[in-house]
């Protein structure tokens, strides 16, 4: 991580600690860190904060279960956080380094989740304007009782209709996934035998044969069962599940007699 | 007793369009009637699925909501069929 953002100062210009943080063993790194821009004070001050980067994931990421598999890139990016925090931390400004930095462990972390965790990388700032659309399209529906149209969303953003088919286009593809994903188990277990997507799709245009077996055997018990009930029974069970609006128009067909029924 | 709320004629209904034809019956008997023909084809179809023919798995099935829907909608599909072929049979 690179310090230079730090412009070089001079001792005397060193600033002086706020009053109420003068015990604050951090701070007083980041005075000698100031002074000396020494990698040694940094790595120590972040050795010191590296539970706020544990604290910042178990408060913010770990509930997701999806991000569970990637704690250890979380962490390496929320590092790079803290580095970045450490570099631009001003104490004058009379925060604690902490406050400070779980905003640059955030944003680290988030730019890194936007940026490649994704199957198909969408732009961040088409990120951006996707999380302002839709902060905009949940008012607007609570506001007007509708959504809002694609030219509304337009003027809103103040931005051009690509980008908003874009946007609509990078919302279709967060629902990608690789057929070839081991399917997850109990407790992010995979399983031995290598079970992929691929093995739960069905295929929609193969007919379920045992069902449609089923249900012609079904149909013939029905109609062989229709041979037991008398004339009237028939009629009524038509008339009163609506088969038939009327009795003649059950004698109109050969149906009752086909089944040969008793008086 | 729970009875399939469906589209078809009423009891009361059904009663009266018999009386006319010279049947007398009441609503009652209607009602009877019909769970007289659900017990019937309830008794071909619980050896489908293995079960027992007993009076009690037949009353239950018979005030079965379900499979009185059930009933409904495959005696439709069999009297459509059965429809379809008359006509297919006629012109030919």
């Amino acid at each position: 991580m690179s310090l230079s953002v730090i412009p070089e100062e001079s001792p005397s210009s060193i600033p002086p600690i706020p009053a109420w943080l003068a015990n604050d063993e951090t701070i007083q790194l980041f005075v000698v860190y100031r002074e000396t821009k020494s990698k040694i004070i940094r790595d120590k001050i972040a050795a010191n904060n590296e539970r706020l980067v544990l604290y910042v994931m178990n408060r913010f990421y770990m509930k997701n279960k999806k991000y569970q598999n990637i704690k250890d890139d979380l962490q390496q990016e929320g590092n790079i956080g803290l580095l970045t925090a450490i570099g631009k931390f001003k104490y004058e400004m009379g925060n604690k380094f902490s406050t400070y930095a779980i905003w640059w462990i955030r944003q680290s972390i988030d730019k890194f989740l936007l940026n490649q965790f994704d199957v198909i990388r969408t732009p961040i700032h088409i990120n951006l304007v996707r999380t302002k659309a839709a902060k905009f399209m949940r008012q607007f529906s609570v506001d007007n009782g509708r959504q809002p149209t694609k030219e509304e969303i337009r003027d809103f953003l103040g931005v051009t209709d690509e980008i908003v088919d874009n946007m609509v286009q990078s919302v279709k593809n967060q629902t990608v996934t690789s057929l070839d994903e081991p399917m997850p188990f109990r407790h992010n277990q995979t399983d031995d035998k290598g079970t992929t997507l691929h093995d739960f799709i069905s295929d929609e245009n193969q007919t379920d044969l045992d069902r449609k077996l089923f249900n012609e055997t079904l149909s013939v018990v029905i109609y062989n069962s229709l041979k037991n009930l008398t004339r009237r029974e028939i009629e009524i069970l038509f008339l009163r599940y609506g088969i038939v609006d009327d009795i003649s128009e059950l004698e109109k067909t050969p149906f009752i007699e086909e089944l040969k029924l008793k008086k | 007793m729970q009875y399939v709320t469906c589209q078809g004629v009423d009891f009361r209904g059904i009663s009266k369009m018999m009386t006319d034809r010279g049947i007398e019956m009441n609503h009652a008997t209607a009602r009877n009637i019909l769970l007289s023909a659900l017990r019937k084809m309830a008794y071909q179809i619980l050896p489908l699925y293995n079960t027992p023919t007993t009076p009690e798995n037949l009353d239950a099935m018979v005030k079965s909501q379900e499979y009185q829907d059930g009933i409904s909608d495959l005696l439709y599909q069999v009297y459509q069929e059965k429809i379809q072929n008359y006509a297919q049979e006629r012109k030919e």
